[in-house]
């Protein structure tokens, strides 16, 4: 009697803990992530296939995402580069003209363009551009995507609860600058990138 | 615990405490460096200043091709940032304390206010009854200031004490020049430091620079440094030699030097060959005869008689002359500290008629005057009646009648307007100096300052004497205003420093020169015409044509020290642009050892015996015994030893206390800074209370053990303390820093330690009346 009762229930009991470790799995691989991140546009469709060298504008890279007289790293460009071709209309696209008519009077209030950028890091943090690529010779791809042949700018996945962007997780975290630099020999203590 | 949840959440919660909104973050932005001039003890060099969007300063460095510091400064000016942005600490709108407290009032009532007394004083024919206090560095400012009183009518005008003050007194009595006195530091070979604090911040930042050079050996060899000190310094300790000596004695010391170099014909006029006064026998310019400098030496100042005053032996004397002498190019250094501090006259004299024997005057790795840099000449005041009658009484602190050689004696004005059953002042101005905490001794200051009815103060920081003060009209910081700077002592060539605004007002403040000029428009007459210019800048612009008319030195430009040829200039309105850009104009055609002096005293020659104390004497009809020389006839025009009486019973109080200045602590317009307060051992500050040095000999019979806490006193005050042994202390006396004790500015220095200056008793410098305090008797008593 006793045998037959425990039989069934450890075959029960079996089945709930696995059911439960499906769900629980279910939840923390799918539900979790879903619920974690949110996804945001960027204030306009930029594409960079449009203004990159095998664009209709013909830039290059550095054209807008410069070193400035002193060293330091531009980043994103000011809105007075956009500026210095698109006071007028350049093309016909839509996402031009949606631009354009905010840019005018954004330039005029001294507004800066609210760029979400994937790669930010804490305020805590110091990075040195010109430390990476001038001296150590990285290209841009080795840290960020490649956006050269992209149409429109990529989603923003934004961590609900750090704020960040998805894509420092993989490869802007301290851990990711971390393994570099030991791969290199470059220096990893604390005060290089925590000043 | 298989799902990425408890790990994401754990590392993302801790993100997310990175973000907080309250938690304050500086907005970024571009980077901008904007050259000025610095910001406090800095004395005319220039710093670089970052910005963030041109508005925002951030850090300051230093300039590296400004021929002064070369890029070095001190830890007080790297701190200009946190005293610009200290909402707490500055003032932040006209103030005029009304009904038990201070209320802000607008700059038309506040200026209104200024003036109305001014005018009030004048209407009623006693302008010498406003007194103005400044502590500015050598430049337009402190000439304006000046200018201003002189046209008002007042001739009670005073610095803060320093060194500069005998510096002054030497190039016009034994040089017969005007200028500032220069040390050609790092071409010399062999020093004699006579408590300069080398290390401590003496001299400008340029003194550092000579230290460097003088470690590493160049072409010149290494240069042998003797500190000659009381006790145990920084320099004391990174000397190559400390000679020991009792505190005071340095003149003695340095006679005793001489005497050995003429007794054993080491000396060498060199430059002064031919042009040397008094160093034999001859007649003054009085027509009494004298026998000479050297004849003087060899009588009094044996190396046996030397000993006994000043506790060196007299073997060590002789040996330290004979090697002096036979370097290439000795120089033996006055002073003591950082210079804030006086030096006796007749030590300075001392010193002086030793680099002269040694013929360190006039030669490169020497000393010598420089000539001030080729300003406009300020246009001829003009006078009315008030004025020239103002002028005509006699200042309060006596300096020109009482004491005719010194331009100005702080502390003997506080005595007497302390003492008086009326005060003699009714009005006194202060400008960048803080005498209610700094003045030597700041009791007395404040005993006089609690019977002038009316306290007006330009400062930006709520100082001591600023919360004391009835009208506040506060000046920009130096990140708001124009200021310049003229050669700071020591430096060997003339030099000129410029700048301007790097951003605009934070506050409702003023340029206190705009405020004086304004003023004088107001008074109208004579006072009027003679500041015909429109503002600080306009002022600054009409200083500057003159070294641009003057057509001689350079200009640094970035990248003039490492070889590239600084740059000439042309117009007045190009050499304007470049200094406000880069900073530094400079000669060094006129560098010591190199310009061609000429001696312009009454014998033409450098006077080891002063014809003008003679004659100063005899017109003021001074007997020297009542300016406290204690000897008679010829020696009063020449170097000799002083023994100064320091006040009190020794009995009472067995301990001499001398005050210790550092080179992380800072005692002037403003405190030490926040950032210095953290760099301050246990030794210096524990807790809240200062820690006092003294040698475990005398704490063996006080039995004071380390860190104990004991009460210091003097006949002016006295104040808890902890007790630090230490065997660099001259058995007999304590050791106590300088800069502590404050009840002004905020809470990172407000209530540490004691003040020094709460407790010295002040002497009174044979001849020349400037106070002395590097000693004040004291005793220890064990908690």
């Amino acid at each position: 009697m006793a045998k037959q009762q425990a039989d069934t229930y450890s075959r029960a009991g079996w089945l709930y803990f696995v059911g439960g470790l499906v769900l629980m799995l279910f939840v923390g691989w799918v539900l979790f992530p879903k619920a974690l991140y949110c996804t945001r546009t960027q204030p306009f469709e930029f594409s960079h296939a449009t203004h990159g060298p095998q664009g209709a504008a013909g830039n290059e890279c550095t054209d807008c995402h410069a070193f400035r007289e002193d060293g330091s790293y531009q980043g994103i460009p000011p809105l007075s580069k956009c500026m210095e071709c698109h006071e007028e209309l350049m093309g016909e696209s839509e996402a031009e003209r949606e631009f354009h008519e905010k840019a005018i009077e954004m330039a005029e209030n001294g507004e800066q363009v609210r760029w979400l950028i994937y790669s930010k890091q804490p305020v805590c943090v110091y990075f040195s551009h010109a430390a990476h690529i001038k001296m150590a010779e990285l290209e841009c791809t080795s840290c960020h995507p490649d956006v050269t042949n992209q149409m429109a700018p990529p989603p923003y996945v934004q961590n609900r609860i750090t704020g960040y962007s998805k894509d420092v997780w993989d490869r802007m975290k301290m851990s990711d600058c971390g393994d570099c630099h030991e791969k290199h020999g470059a220096n990893n203590a604390c005060f290089v990138c925590h000043k | 615990m298989l799902s990425p949840i408890p790990w994401k959440l754990t590392d993302d919660v801790a993100i997310w405490t990175q973000n907080w909104p309250w938690v304050p973050n500086p907005p970024n932005g571009a980077n901008s460096f904007k050259n000025t001039i610095s910001p406090f003890g800095g004395d005319g060099i220039g710093v670089s200043v970052r910005l963030i969007d041109d508005k925002r300063a951030v850090t300051l460095s230093g300039v590296s091709d400004n021929p002064i510091n070369q890029g070095g400064m001190s830890p007080i000016d790297l701190s200009g940032v946190q005293y610009h942005y200290n909402q707490a600490v500055r003032v932040q709108s006209p103030m005029v304390f009304r009904n038990g407290a201070f209320r802000a009032i607008s700059w038309e009532e506040a200026t209104g206010l200024f003036i109305s007394k001014l005018k009030a004083l004048r209407d009623q024919g006693t302008p010498e009854k406003a007194a103005l206090v400044e502590g500015s560095a050598p430049g337009t400012m402190k000439d304006l200031l000046g200018r201003f009183m002189a046209c008002y009518g007042s001739p009670n005008y005073m610095s803060m004490p320093s060194a500069s003050d005998t510096e002054a007194q030497i190039l016009n009595l034994m040089y017969g020049a005007s200028g500032t006195m220069g040390y050609d530091l790092e071409n010399s070979d062999f020093i004699i430091s006579f408590g300069c604090g080398i290390l401590e911040g003496w001299g400008s930042q340029r003194t550092l620079l000579a230290y460097k050079d003088w470690r590493q050996e160049g072409s010149r060899g290494k240069t042998t440094l003797v500190q000659v000190a009381a006790n145990a310094s920084a320099t004391s300790s990174k000397a190559d030699e400390w000679v020991a000596m009792a505190p005071g004695t340095e003149g003695a010391v340095a006679l005793g030097l001489a005497h050995v170099i003429v007794k054993e014909n080491l000396g060498n006029l060199g430059a002064l060959t031919g042009r040397a006064f008094g160093l034999g026998s001859g007649v003054d310019s009085e027509g009494m005869s004298f026998s000479g400098f050297r004849n003087l030496v060899l009588k009094e100042y044996a190396p046996d008689t030397v000993a006994q005053i000043t506790g060196v032996s007299a073997e060590k004397i002789q040996d330290l002359a004979r090697r002096f002498a036979k370097a290439k190019s000795p120089l033996a250094l006055p002073g003591r500290g950082k210079g804030t501090m006086p030096g006796g006259l007749y030590d300075f004299m001392a010193v002086h008629s030793l680099n002269a024997l040694v013929g360190a005057v006039n030669r490169t790795g020497g000393v010598g005057p420089v000539m001030n840099p080729p300003l406009t000449p300020w246009p001829e005041t003009a006078l009315d009646s008030v004025a020239e009658k103002g002028l005509q009484n006699a200042r309060i602190d006596g300096a020109g009648s009482r004491y005719p050689f010194s331009s100005s004696l702080l502390q003997r004005f506080a005595e007497v307007v302390a003492g008086a059953p009326k005060s003699p002042v009714e009005m006194l101005i202060v400008y960048k100096s803080n005498p209610a905490h700094n003045a030597p001794s700041s009791k007395e200051f404040n005993r006089a300052r609690s019977k002038v009815p009316f306290v007006v103060s330009f400062s930006s920081f709520w100082d001591e004497t600023t919360k004391d003060a009835n009208l506040v009209l506060p000046n920009h910081s130096f990140l708001e205003r124009w200021e310049d700077g003229t050669t700071p002592t020591g430096v060997p060539f003339p030099t000129y420093v410029l700048g301007g605004p790097v951003l605009s007002p934070m506050f409702d403040t003023r340029s206190t020169a705009d405020v004086i000029l304004e003023t004088a428009k107001a008074l109208g007459g004579s006072v009027a015409s003679s500041f015909p210019w429109k503002s600080h800048e306009d002022l600054l612009k009409f200083r500057v044509a003159g070294i641009a008319e003057n057509q001689r030195g350079l200009v640094s430009v970035p990248g003039s020290l490492a070889g590239q040829e600084p740059k000439g200039f042309s117009s007045a309105a190009d050499l304007w642009s470049i200094l406000t850009e880069n900073g530094c104009w400079y000669d060094p055609s006129q560098k010591i050892g190199k310009a061609t002096t000429s001696f312009n005293a009454p014998s033409g020659k450098f006077e080891f015996y002063c014809n003008r104390i003679a004659g100063g004497l005899r017109q003021a009809g001074l007997d020297p015994k009542r300016l406290n020389v204690s000897v008679e006839g010829e020696a009063v025009c020449m170097a000799h030893f002083e023994p100064v009486e320091v006040e009190g019973d020794p009995n009472r109080y067995p301990l001499l206390m001398v005050p210790e200045e550092l080179a992380y602590v800072f005692e002037g317009e403003v405190p030490s800074s926040p950032y210095m307060t953290k760099i301050w051992p246990d030794t210096l500050l524990k807790g809240k209370t200062l820690v006092i040095q003294i040698n475990p000999e005398d704490a063996h019979r006080l039995h004071l053990y380390e860190g104990d806490p004991a009460v210091i006193e003097s006949l002016k005050g006295s104040a808890e303390v902890l007790v630090h042994l230490f065997n660099g202390v001259r058995p007999g006396t304590v050791s106590m820093a300088e800069g502590f004790g404050h009840t002004g500015f905020d809470a990172y220095i407000r209530d540490k330690g004691a003040n020094t200056r709460d407790m010295t008793t002040v002497a009174s410098d044979p001849l020349s009346g400037m106070p002395l305090w590097w000693g004040t008797r004291v005793k220890l008593t064990k908690v």
